[in-house]
Order: structure tokens, then sequence, then C-alpha cells
């Protein structure tokens, strides 16, 4: 009886642990992580807020990549800018941060007419993303990228940049056209423009202007039916309109990445101004530009009566041609204390960057004008307008980090007085006469043949651009301008300035059928030397007459 | 170990017998002949009766009442001879049993904890028994298995006191880098985290699951080693299995007290060697300083050393060139510094000498009807860098009653209580001082940063100085602390004499809490302004099982034996971190006292839901068919997929059981076995949904979101591995000569993988559901006693050899490599092909006829593709033990053989960037300048031809090179380039792991003072690396910087390892 009982216990408390196994009802909720955002609940503004401060923010290298030097802007010290190798961070920051959350913002939002400006926005932007991604590289996977989950293609076929650039030249007129200011828009949560639709379709056409410009060697016909269509009032023209972010200082991630090496490693004396951005600024000294405060620092070291070293002049200000591997046994003619420095204006922790200004709008104006690629208006009042955006944008730039630079100077200069202090920043004060006497001077007048009207446009073009050496680099391979330096160089390129990225590495393991049929287009070859398809302007680039000094005694 | 085996049955047999009224009491003693230690549990009974005797104590005691006529005792033990004594006049009897030369019935614990007669076991296992484990005081028990399994490589990460260990058991059949065995302590599976993430860029070893579990209360250790052996335990035995079985009372009158302490200290073993002859600058001349005159007016003007400079190329420290002094407090005036060298040793002479002090008692007891063991342990320690400490302490109990004849309770309580302060940063990040110490300018006077600390008290900034070591280590806090709670309540139930059922409900819960904390000035843009970070873990794992065995004997020839069971896993795990920044009042830190508070939370939850069966049939106890199978339902599978079935199917056949064809002297035991088994495995949970994830920065104001990176598998099924092996267990000349022999060939299918994919489809990852790795293998354990004495002497041997060979064969398609893991300059994969852990990075390019190739400016040029420059996995593996003993005297000493493998040295490739390691003096210059100040020629011409271009660019052929460079163009430009092939290297070793020598004192001896046993033993681990090809870096080949599988071939700016020396003493009561 016992036993039975007993028995009885027994099957009860097995079926009720076999009975546990019954249930997997749970299983799915159980399995879902309670971190994530489901598709029904997402608010497509939280990512585009993300990929815009990811884009201009973030993914900015604000004027420290060594592409500074592939356009005469800065030269960093301890770079090697003639060496062969990729550059993979642009091709994961463009596919895994940028154009996978604006094709998922676009697919969101395919279906929703009422979207329809949140859509065209994201649409403006990765086109953005996508130019500055074949403008890095040539071919790059295209139509077959960032597609849906459901759709996605695991290794997606690269794509020939002339029908990359034909697809984003349409998607900018279909987006501009496709924006409805009666419509729901991003507000707050476009750091850009509030959301302004109207900013937003001036935007668009600007960039139209912009990559229609960028193909003119290569298709002038496309270049030019892709203009045809804009008049300057479709176009960014004023300060209000440039489309623009400035640094936040809420998280370190979002100041200026200037300011975050200072305080990680300390005073930075690694970023020389370029010789080709800081003669432009000297300008024959007739007179200097009254900008160049804003932009560099006269060099620091003197040699006052130091034996072997008498002849030395003060240096002033004294910019850094481009040297790549120089022979050790061959004397620097240059080094830290010698040369100018970039302002510490550009190493506050707020700064101004930009997709696209007026001042570009206008010199693209000039030169579409200089070669009747577009019929209204004329060139030398473009370019004049262009070089006063340019000012209005520093003025405005120096206000901007006026109140932010004792701060940052205390910190890089812990031995200046206040005194000191004052008078560094009061140096990059744009007064008003020297503009004056600067808008006197022949630089601010188009003069000469076409083609040295064309290297003036670019020229001040490339003192506009800065800190966006990006943009700088793009011109210098179309245009040729600005005339770089270069001294003698032993490394790979053996001084001769890239004209693309090879393609990261891990693609050759991840996606190397596609690697190959890419490469076969560029003649088997994927370095840095292969000219992509825009590039194609038969004269560039245009030498520099100069040639760098040596030295026998070394600097000590 | 027998004994200790045997113990557990003949207690169990000794209950049965009952004392009766008698006339004469007998007490005596009976101790081993072996060695003289005292035998308890020997059953006594008084001859010519079935149903009068007794069994000895704990301490080999025994007193007995011997009715009036009795005249002999008969005293047996199981594995020794039995013997009669005739009774005099005299009422104590002092007995010596000699072991039996053959012992065929070995028992032990199996799947489940089922124990079994070992010839019945159809697979691979071994096990550790407690002399294996006496007085190894490694204080983390993974530890004790190094180079005494046969297939069981056991290594430690590089991240010193209290770290990780990492346990390969036949290899890596998993590409998502868990392949560490499941722990099973008394039945019940524990958690085993470990450091298994970073350690390449940063991070701490907080140490793992398994080292939380006191020595002192283990009584074996049993390794399952293949699916096999495992298929029992699911999926989370598909790596191995590793038993562990704990200590509990014995039922024997009176308390029995043992005693442990063990102090042992850690002394530095390998550390970075160092150039001494350059200081930091570039060039081999340049300084690239400004010019100070000293004093104002004097014309004398020096160079002044900035602090950006890092590396240290600059000139020989020859004693001709003076800067202005760096090392001066802010606002004195500038002084003079001449470069010359420091001391060959300054950096040694930071690290101090680790100590640790363990102690732990233990008090056990029991009854007929019920035993219990209570054990408190605690544990103190320091590490070798400077306020590194560690603290533990654990309390165990364990008690188990028979309430009827038909129902018993066992039950145990552990609970854990663990404190680590100040342990080290590891991998590149400027927190880790090995880091720092990697790449100090030479000319640096490690005094002056000690002084300038503790007179300042912040950090200093000095160029060739990453970061200063004393600041780190006084002001860079951590704390981690750790509750936790590991136990178990089973019930049996005798329901029929041949039918019982088990039930157990088993936890594991831990609460871990960390905090780092950075003063106001540390350096990194996210410290400096003051920062905490405090973390919160809780895990928590649910475990309950029921059990029905049925066992009966069918007929004399047959006998059937079988259990079904259910049981359920869960787990959860909850994170809650704060990373707090910006503090207001420094030195406050505490999170109210943050203004950028940044919160990070992570919850997963797994079940997992079982049924299986187990059913053994054994003919004439010789032949034995085993059968398993077992059902889970994961919630971490698809929906469709949340079943899966596997079986496993083993034999055994003990061959001189069954005829005999040679003498028992030559041939005493032999048994082959043969096994096939599958095991399913399911997947880490979260892989089957995805969405977007949302940040909790934002940007003015404005919030953050991004869409997941990983494209799932809605449809996720489970891995699975198919395993089949045949051994042997062979046993010679009187069991002198032990041979086991085990082939295995298995494979993994199906594995469960986020695959990495072309960043342009938009995703990073994709999870999969595809590829198999083979691994196949030879294991042989054997042990031989060449010497074995009547008067005590003995000479033990054993020894085991394990081959392991992998091949991915496939993974999905369109999926070309599988990278298990990266650091600076090369990664880890799997390859189709290839074995498990290529090592891929950048060869040297080379001339058709092999020599390297320099480029136009001096230095060596890579290949333009990555290729395979090594391999992680070794080609065999293996230990040697030897003991000797004679009489209480026991020395034993283990050699540890890992042989054919590759790693990748960071040390290396960080001494070769900066020009701080011993090699990279080859090719520069004593002296830059002559006696005259002229400068003189560079002198490093590297070996190797350079390329003859010819108009168009086509190489027409090569001629040797002649250029002269600097140091940093011979050295720096191989690190600079990424020349992976440069910094592989050799990770073959052989290491004296272990020398011990032990006195066990004689009971005799220690009957006066009230002891019954004392023994002491000097041990000394990691002692010598016999065999190693670090090239003289001062870097052991044993530096995984994680417990992943990928990373065992990796070597990131190590800590440097210790040789440990420690006495213990045990005493018991």
């Amino acid at each position: 009886m016992k036993k039975y009982r007993t028995l009885k216990i027994v099957s009860l408390l097995f079926m009720f642990v076999l009975g546990m196994n019954a249930c997997t009802e749970k299983f799915e909720e159980m399995n879902t992580d309670p971190s994530l955002i489901t598709p029904e609940l997402i608010n497509v503004n939280l990512i585009m807020t993300y990929v815009q401060s990811e884009m201009l923010i973030s993914g900015s290298d604000y004027g420290n990549g060594t592409t500074g030097s592939y356009c005469g802007m800065t030269v960093r010290a301890d770079d090697r800018p003639f060496q062969e190798g990729d550059a993979p961070g642009s091709f994961y920051g463009a596919y895994g941060t940028y154009i996978n959350n604006l094709a998922e913002i676009i697919y969101l939002t395919r279906d929703d007419a009422d979207l329809v400006n949140k859509k065209a926005i994201a649409r403006i932007m990765k086109v953005w993303a996508f130019a500055n991604l074949t403008d890095t590289y040539g071919d790059v996977p295209y139509f077959e990228a960032c597609l849906p989950k459901e759709e996605a293609v695991f290794a997606p076929k690269y794509d020939p940049q002339e029908d990359i650039y034909k697809d984003l030249l349409k998607e900018l007129k279909e987006a501009a056209a496709e924006l409805d200011a009666s419509k729901e828009s991003y507000g707050g949560a476009d750091l850009i423009y509030g959301g302004d639709v109207s900013k937003w379709k001036k935007l668009a056409n600007s960039l139209r202007l912009r990559y229609a410009l960028r193909v003119r060697f290569a298709d002038a016909a496309l270049a030019q039916s892709n203009m045809s269509d804009l008049t300057e009032a479709d176009l960014i023209t004023s300060r209000a309109e440039d489309a623009h972010l400035n640094n936040s200082t809420d998280y370190p991630d979002h100041r200026n990445p200037r300011y975050n090496r200072i305080i990680d490693y300390g005073p930075d004396e690694s970023v020389a101004i370029g010789k080709t951005l800081l003669d432009i600024l000297i300008n024959n000294e007739t007179p200097l530009d009254p900008r160049i405060g804003v932009y560099a620092d006269t060099a620091s070291a003197s040699f006052p009566g130091t034996p072997g070293y008498e002849d030395v002049e003060p240096f002033g200000y004294r910019g850094q041609p481009l040297l790549g591997l120089v022979p050790v046994e061959n004397k620097y003619p240059y080094q830290a204390k010698t040369i100018s420095e970039i302002s510490q204006f550009w190493r506050v922790p707020v700064v101004d960057l930009s997709i696209i200004r007026s001042s570009e709008v206008y010199f693209a104006l000039a030169e579409a004008r200089l070669f009747n690629l577009i019929s209204f208006g004329d060139a030398n009042t473009f370019y004049q307008k262009g070089i006063d955006a340019a000012i209005l944008w520093a003025q405005d730039f120096y206000n901007l980090v006026k109140p932010q630079a004792p701060a940052l100077l205390a910190l890089v200069h812990d031995d200046w007085s206040e005194a000191e202090i004052n008078t560094y920043i009061d140096n990059g004060a744009i007064a008003e006469d020297a503009i004056t006497a600067f808008k006197a001077a022949p630089v601010y007048a188009l003069t000469g043949t076409d083609e040295e009207k064309f290297e003036q446009i670019i020229n001040q073009k490339l003192v506009s651009f800065y800190p966006d050496e990006f943009q700088g680099w793009c011109e210098y391979r179309r245009t040729g301008y600005p005339r770089i330096l270069i001294g003698p160089d032993e490394d790979d390129l053996k001084g001769v300035i890239p004209r693309r990225m090879p393609w990261p590495t891990g693609e050759d393991n991840l996606n190397s059928t596609s690697i190959e049929e890419a490469k076969s287009r560029f003649g088997g070859k994927d370095n840095r030397l292969v000219k992509f398809w825009w590039d194609a302007n038969p004269d560039a680039p245009h030498v520099h007459p100069g040639t760098v000094e040596w030295r026998t005694t070394p600097w000590i | 170990m027998r004994k200790r085996l045997l113990l557990i049955l003949t207690l169990f047999l000794a209950i049965l017998g009952n004392a009766v009224a008698q006339d004469r009491t007998i007490t005596g003693t009976v101790t081993s002949a072996e060695d003289g230690s005292p035998l308890p549990g020997v059953n006594i009974l008084v001859s010519g009766t079935t149903n009068v005797g007794t069994i000895t104590d704990a301490n080999g005691r025994f007193s007995l009442k011997v009715p009036e006529g009795f005249k002999a005792l008969e005293f047996s033990y199981i594995g020794t001879k039995s013997q009669a004594i005739e009774l005099t006049s005299s009422n104590v009897i002092d007995v010596s049993l000699e072991m039996e030369a053959e012992m065929l019935s070995e028992v032990v614990v199996t799947a489940l904890g089922i124990k079994r007669d070992i010839k019945a076991i159809g697979f691979a296992q071994q096990e550790l028994g407690s002399d294996e484990l006496a007085a190894n005081r490694e204080l983390n028990i993974s530890n004790f298995l190094t180079a005494k399994i046969a297939g069981v490589q056991v290594s430690k990460t590089a991240s010193g006191l209290g770290g990780s260990t990492v346990v390969n058991i036949r290899g890596n059949s998993s590409l998502t880098g868990n392949n560490q065995p499941l722990y099973v302590v008394d039945g019940v599976p524990i958690t085993n985290e470990s450091h298994s993430g970073d350690g390449v860029w940063g991070d701490r070893d907080y140490g793992d699951g398994v080292g939380d579990i006191n020595p002192e209360d283990v009584e074996s250790m049993t390794v399952l080693k293949g699916p096999n052996a495992s298929a029992l335990y699911g999926a989370r035995g598909s790596n191995g299995v590793v038993l562990i079985t704990t200590k509990s009372g014995t039922r024997k009158k009176g308390i029995g007290v043992e005693i442990n302490s063990n102090v042992s200290i850690d002394k530095l073993n390998l550390f970075p060697t160092f150039q001494n002859y350059y200081a930091t600058g570039y060039e081999e001349t340049n300084i690239y300083g400004s010019l100070i005159e000293i004093p104002t007016g004097s014309g004398n003007f020096y160079e002044t050393m900035d602090t950006w400079h890092g590396d240290s190329w600059g000139p020989p420290m020859d004693g001709n060139r003076t800067i202005i002094d760096p090392f001066v407090y802010p606002g004195t005036e500038p002084g003079t510094l001449v470069l010359l060298p420091q001391p060959e040793n300054n950096v040694k002479e930071f690290y101090e000498v680790g100590v640790t002090n363990t102690n732990n008692i233990a008090i056990s007891g029991g009854t007929e009807k019920s035993t219990a063991r209570l054990s408190i342990g605690n544990t103190w320690a320091k590490g070798i860098i400077p306020n590194h400490r560690l603290e533990k302490q654990t309390i165990s109990l364990r008690t188990n009653t028979q309430v009827t004849d038909f129902l018993s309770f066992d039950a145990k309580i552990n609970y854990i209580h663990d404190e680590g302060h100040n342990r080290p940063a590891l991998g590149t990040v400027r927190d880790n001082v090995t880091r720092g110490f990697a790449t100090l300018g030479r000319y640096v006077p490690l005094p002056w940063l000690k002084e300038y600390y503790e007179t300042t008290g912040q950090p200093g900034n000095w160029p060739g100085v990453s970061y200063n070591p004393y600041y780190v280590v006084n002001e860079l806090k951590n704390n981690d602390s750790q509750d936790r709670i590991i136990g178990f309540a089973s019930a049996n139930l005798k329901i029929t004499p041949w039918l019982s059922m088990m039930g157990r409900v088993g936890t594991d819960f831990y609460t871990e809490k960390r905090e780092e904390i950075w003063p106001v000035g540390a350096f990194g843009g996210d410290n400096a302004n003051g920062r905490l970070t405090s973390n919160l873990n809780e895990v928590k794992d649910f475990n309950a099982d029921v059990i029905l065995t049925a066992s009966k004997e069918l007929s004399s020839h047959f006998s059937l034996s079988g259990s079904v069971g259910s049981s359920i896993l869960r787990q959860t795990r909850n994170y809650n971190s704060l990373d707090a920044r910006n503090l207001k009042a420094e030195g406050v830190y505490h999170v109210s006292n943050a203004q950028d508070i940044r919160p990070n939370a992570f919850f997963s939850e797994k079940e997992m839901q079982s049924v299986y069966f187990t059913g053994q049939v054994a003919y004439n106890n010789y032949l034995f068919l085993d059968v398993t199978g077992r059902n889970d339902w994961s919630s971490a599978l698809g929906r469709d997929n949340y079943s899966f079935f596997y079986p496993s199917v083993s034999t055994s056949f003990v061959f001189t059981d069954a005829f005999r064809v040679f003498p028992e002297d030559i041939l005493s035991f032999g048994k082959v076995r043969l096994s096939w088994a599958q095991v399913g495995n399911d997947s880490d949970p979260y892989l089957t949904r995805t969405g977007y994830n949302s940040f909790t920065t934002s940007f003015n104001g404005q919030g953050l979101a991004s869409v997941s990176s990983m494209i799932p598998l809605f449809n996720l099924k489970n891995e699975l591995t198919e395993s089949w092996e045949i051994g042997a267990d062979l046993r010679f000349l009187n069991n002198r000569l032990g041979l086991d022999l085990t082939y295995y060939n298995g494979k993994t299918t199906n594995q469960i993988l986020p695959v990495d994919i072309s960043i342009a489809s938009g995703y990073s990852s994709v999870v999969i559901n595809a590829g198999e790795i083979q691994n196949k293998g030879l294991e042989v354990a054997f042990r031989a006693t060449p010497i074995k004495t009547n008067w005590g002497l003995s000479w033990e041997i054993s020894g085991n050899y394990a081959r392991n060979h992998s091949n991915v064969v496939t993974l999905a398609p369109g999926i070309e490599t599988y990278t298990l893991g990266n650091d600076a300059y090369a990664s880890y994969e799997a390859r189709p092909g290839h074995p498990f852990g290529d090592i891929i990075g950048y060869k040297y390019k080379r001339s058709p006829s092999g020599e390297k190739i320099v480029g136009s400016g001096g230095g060596y040029v890579r290949e333009d593709v990555q290729s395979v420059l090594g391999n992680i996995t070794p080609d065999w593996i293996g230990g040697l033990n030897n003991t000797i003993s004679y009489k209480g005297l026991s020395f034993n000493f283990l050699l540890d053989f890992v042989q054919g493998k590759e790693i990748n040295s960071g040390t290396k490739y960080q001494q070769t960037a900066k020009g701080t390691g011993v090699w990279t003096t080859e090719g520069r210059r004593l002296q830059d300048k002559d006696q005259a100040g002229n400068q003189l020629p560079l002198v490093g011409i590297l070996p190797g031809v350079v390329e003859i271009v010819d108009g168009e660019g086509n190489v027409t052929g090569y001629e040797p090179n002649t250029k002269a460079v600097d140091g940093q163009t011979y050295w720096a430009n191989r690190a600079w380039s990424d020349i992976g092939e440069e910094f592989v290297l050799d990770g073959s070793y052989i290491m004296l792991r272990e020398v011990m020598l032990s006195y066990s004192f004689k009971p005799e001896l220690l009957g006066k003072v009230g002891m019954t046993g004392l023994t002491l033993t000097l041990v000394g681990r990691n002692l010598w690396y016999i065999e190693e090809h670090m090239e003289g870096m001062g870097v052991s080949p044993e530096s995984a910087p994680n417990t992943s599988a990928g990373f065992s071939g990796s070597e990131v700016l190590s800590m440097p390892t210790t040789r440990t020396f420690g006495l213990n003493v045990k005493i018991t009561f």
C-alpha cells in the first residue's frame, strides 16, 4: 500500500517535470532582445539624426588626414603620404553607418505619401554619401548595396562609376522634385535645416551642380544637361542657406576631434599648414589675405645668434611643402618649429562643418560660366561673390571660435599670460580695412587666359573649402589645381599624388569575385594611381614651378 | 586514489553489518603497507560470523567487541589483499594491508554522476583523484588538469593573478569562440563565464566561473572527452565535460578535522628584454626639439625633447648628446641632461613579489544515517603589479541523510565571496603598464617618474613615456566583488530494489559588481575630467532534473539497467552599467557626482527543456552495450526548430575476462571499446530577430538610433556534432604497465555563426547555419611503475600524448573565410581546407629565389595580398609526470609539452615599431659622430635584393641591396608596413610545469600531539621553459589575451609570467 502511494507520488512528480517540456509558447518572446526597437515601433527621425551627426561630426577627420596633403591644405609631421595601401575607413563608414541607415529610412517610408519629405531628404543625404564613396574609390557597390534584409546581397557587385554618377544626378533631381512644403518633415531631428524643405531643395540642386561639374571632363553633355535647368535662385547663395552643422559639446564624440586629441595626448604640433594653401593666402603680400590669421600660425622657432644658424631669417608664415620618404642623409629643410602650424582656432571644441556652402556654389557657377556650361550670369561676378561668401564664412567662423579660444590656448600654452592669449586671439580677427584692401588687389578679379582664370577660381575654392580636404582633393584631381610643391620621395608612389584609394583588403576575403571583376575594369590594378572615370582632365595635374629648399646643416 | 574511490562503496556495505553484544574489546589501527597511511572504511569481521564486525574510521582506527569464543578477525578492503589475524592476549591489533597487485573493479563517475565500473565504459574518459589534486595549490582548479589528461590542453590567459584559464578538449570544434568544456559540480552544471572577449585592445580579466570552486572541497575531477562521453549533458556538453565531485562527510563516529594552509610566492619569470643604447627620437640623430640657451646670453644652446616623441629611434646614448632636461617640475629653471642609458633591469624592479595565502578548515562527521561536511576557506593574494589584490572566502556545507530505508536527501550549499582590486588593464591601452614599459624610452629615469607622481599626484608627461606607471597603479583604481551561491538539493527514492528515482534542483546564482575610477587629470579624453564606471552583472542558472533508474539482473548472464530523465535549464543574464564622466567635485567617485552619465543595460534569457534516456545491457560482466538518447527544446533556435534529438551507442568488451590468452602477469587486463555519438548544440540567444538599436547618447537633445548590422536567421537550427571513437585499455605485468589508446573522428556540422559579409551589403554579418569542421586524433595515456620495492621505494611514471588534426571542411556557400578574431595587423581565421585558426597577414615580398625584396627606401616591403602565416592549433600536446616515493616522502615533477603551433607576438610588433626591443640594435651604430664631431654614415644594410626595373615599370631582375638605412627604416618599417610574417613565431614549448616534494609524518609520531596526519609539501610551478622559440624576447608562448579559441595564437603586450613557489601544510585530527 505504502509502495503504491510512493509510486503514485513518483509518477506525479515525473509527469510534472515532463509537463514543463510541453511549453515552448514563450520561446519566441524570450528570444527577442528587449533592447531592440522593432520595425513597427521605429521613428525614422532617430535614424536621420544619427546619420547626420555621424556623417558631419564623427565621420569627419577635420583636415587631419593624409588627404590634406593631396590638395595642399595641410601636411602631417608623422605621415607617409606616398605610401601605397588601402584606406578602409571611408568604405566601412559609408556602408556600415550612413548608407545602410539612409536606405533603411527610404525603405521604411517608401509607401507612405505623407512621409515623402523624409524619404526625399534621405535620398539627398544618400547621394552625398555615395558621391564621397565613389570619389574615393571609383567603382563601388551601388545597385546591389544596402538592400533590405530580405533581399540583401552578401557579396554585392561593383558598379562602374559612370553608372553610379548618372544615377546620383537622377536621384538628386527626383528628390528635389519630390519635396513638398505642405507635408511633414523632420523638424528638429534634422540637424542641418530643422526640416526646412525649401532649403533641402536648394541643397539637392547645389549638390547636383557640384557633381555635374565633377564629371565635366568625362562627360561634358551630362554635366551641361544637369546645369542647364538650374538658376541662381535654385541654389544655396547665402550663409543662412549653407548646409552645415556645428560640433556639440554634449558628448566627447561630438566635439572637434582635434580638441579631443589635445585632451587625450596633450598639445598637438603635428599638423602644419600646406605651403600651397599658405602661399595662396600670403598672396605675394599684395596684400595678405585677411583670413590668414584664422588659418595659420607663424613659425615658432627662431635662431638668434645660434652658431651655424646666423643666416636664418625669422620665419614668419612658412608653409610646409609635401615631402615623402626622404633619405635621412638629406637633411630636412623643414621641421615642426620652423613652419606654420594650423591656427589653434581649429582646435577649439566647436567648429563648423559643412556639406556645401554658398562660396562653393559661386565658384562652381564661375567655372561653369567661364566654360559656357551655363548661360546666365558673369564669371567674374560669381567669382567675387564666391570670395565674399568665403570671407563672410571665415568671419562667422572666427566669431564662433573666439569665445572658446582663451580656454583652449590656456590648455595648449600653459606658460602664456592672459595678454599673450589676447594678442593671439586678436591676430585672428578679420579687419574690415584688410578686407577692403584685399578686394582692391588683383587676386579679387579674374584676369588672364581662361586657364589662368580657372586656376584663380580653384585656388580661391581651396581656401574656401578648408578644412574640407576631401573636396580639395577631388578638385585637385579634376582640375589639376592648385599647383602643389612636392619634394623628392622614395616611397611607394615616388611623389605622385594618389588618384584614388584602393578598396579595403577586407573585401578581398569577403567579396573577392566582385573585386576581381571591378579590378579588370581598372586594367587588373587596384592601387592609388589608377584613374577612374571622371578623373579625365588631360592637363591635370599642373606642376608647381618651385623647388624644395634643402639644408646641409640639420635643424637641431 | 582507488582507496578513496572504494571508500564510498565500502561504507555502504559496512553499514549493513550490525554489531551485537560481545565480551572483549579489540582496538587498533589499519594502515596501508604501501605508504603507511591510515585506511578508513576497512571492513573488519569476526572470523566465523557473517554480521559481527565494524569499519575503521577516517584515521584508520577501529574498536570492536569480540564475543567470547571467537579467535580471529578478518580485515578486508577493496583493492587490498584480505588478511586474517589471530587474536592474542593483547587487546590492541595494528594491521598493515597490502595492496592487491591488480585491481580490476575501478569505479568511475560518468555522465549524470552515475558511478560505474570502468570496464563497462565504452568511451574515453580520464580521472584525477584526490591524490593528484592534493597539495597542488593552484587557485583555479581547472589548472589541475594541465598536462595530466590526454587530449586536454590547459593554458592561462596572460592576465596575471586571478585570470581565466582556457581548457580545450580535443581541439576546437565550434567557430563561435566558446570551446570550453561544461563544468558539472556534483551533478549540477555551473556557469563558467570567462574573459572571452577583449584583452587585445583593453579590458581586464576578472577570472572565470570555475575558478570560484574551492580546491579544498574537490574530491575528484573526471574529464569526459568527446561527445561520446557527454551525450547526456546535451548541448552544453558538446565541447566535453569536466565532472567535479566535492568532498562529503563520512559515516563514522566522531568528527574529522582537516586543516590546509598554504603560502606561495610569485616571482617574475619571463620579462621583455630591452635595448639599452638608443634614446627617444628619430633617424638616429634627430630629436626635433627647439633650442634653449643656458644660461641666457651664454651662447650655449640645448635642444628640448618634446613630449609627443614616443619612439626610440633617436641618437645613441653615448654621453655625447646634451639636451634640456625634461624631468623637471613645471616652473623650474631649465637644466640639462646628458643622454645616458638607465640600468638594464630598471623596469623589472617596478614589479613586486606576488604572495598567495590560502587557509582552509574542513570539519566532517557522520552517523550511520547521515553525514555532513563543512568547509571554510579563505584566500588572500597580491599580484606582481603593485596594488593588485584578490580575496576570496568560501563556505561549503554538504549533508546527506538517509531518512528512511527508501528515501535519502543530499544537499549542498556553497557560498563564495570574491574580491579583486586593481586588476591590471590588458592589451594596447595606455592603462596597461606592461604596454608602457614595452615602449618606454631607455633614457627615462623611472625613479623620477615615481618621485614626480609622489610629489604632485599627477601622471606628468614626458617624451618616451606613454603613461607614468606609478600613477597608473596608484590612481586608476578598480574594484570588483562577486557573491555567488551554488547549491543543490536532491531526493533519492528507492521504489523497489531495482527501481529508484532521483529529483534534483540546482542553482548557480551570482551577482558581480565592477567599478573603475579615473581621477581628474587622468589621460584619455573620456577620463580627463574624472570618470567612474560601475557595472552590475546578475547571472542565474536554474537546473531541475528528475531521473528514474532501473537495474535488474535478467539471468546469470544478462543484466539490464537504464534511466529515463527530464530536465529544464533556465538561464538569465542581467547586466547594468553606468559610465559617469565629468566629476563635479574632484575625488568623489559616485555616479551622483558626474555631469555626463551613460547607462547601458543588457538582458538575455534562454530556456532549454530536455528528456533523455540511457540504457545498458551487460553480458557476463565483460561485454557491455550502452544506448543513450536525448531530445532538447531550446528557446534560442528558430520557431520551427526548437526541438532536436540526438542518440549515442557505445560498447565495451573486456576480452581478458572473456577468454584468457596470456597469463595475468603478462597481460593483466584488456578492454576494447567502440562508440558513436551525436550531440546537438543550440546557440546564443537573439539570433533570430533584429530591429534597431537606440543610443543612450543624443545630439543636442535629439535621440539617435541605427539599424542593426546583423541579418538574423529566422529558421535557426541546432548545430550537430557527430563522432565515433575506438579505444583500448591494456594493462601488463600485473598492472605495472598501463596503456590506454583512443582514436576519434568527429565533425561538427550546421555551425551557427554570425559570419562577416561585405559591408557593402549594408550589413556586417549574417547568421548562418552551415559549415563543417572535422577533428580527428589519437590519444595515448600510459603509466608505468618501473620501481616498486618491498621496503617502500617506488617510482611511477604517467604520461599522455595527443595529436589532433582539425580541418575546416566547408563554411556557408559564398562565405570564403570566417574571422575568429583580429589584432592590430593580423587576423585569426577559419578557412575551408585548412586547420582551425590560420594566422592571416602579410608576408615579406620575396624574389623568385626567395630573397627578401628591399624597397627603394631601403626597407623591406610586403606582399600585395595577405596569406597564411601560421596556425594556432598545436600538432600535438602531452604531459609526463614522475613520482618517486619512499615511505612518507614523495617527489614529483611534471613536464608539459605543446608542439607545432604558431604565435603572433604583439610585444615583438610594438618593440619593433618603437625601437625598444633588444634585437633593434642590429643595423644601428653606437656613435653617430666621430671624435671630431663629423657625422658618421649609417650602417644598417638589410639583407635582400632590390628590383631592377625597366622604363615601363617591369621588373627585369634583382641585385643585392646595398643601401644603408637608419634603425626605423631597418626595423620599424616592418611594423609600420604590417609585415606580419616578422612577428609570427614558433609557439612550441616544453615546460617544467610542476615540481613537488612532500612528506607525510607517520601517524604514530603524531598521536602524541593529537593529530592523525601531517603532510608538508613544497611545490614549484611554471618553473622553466626547457624549450621555447620566442627569440629571447622574454615573452611566454602561453600568452593568450582571452579565452576565445581564435586568440590562442595571439600575444598582445601580455603580463609578464611568473614562477610560483609554495609551502603547504595539511593537518588532520
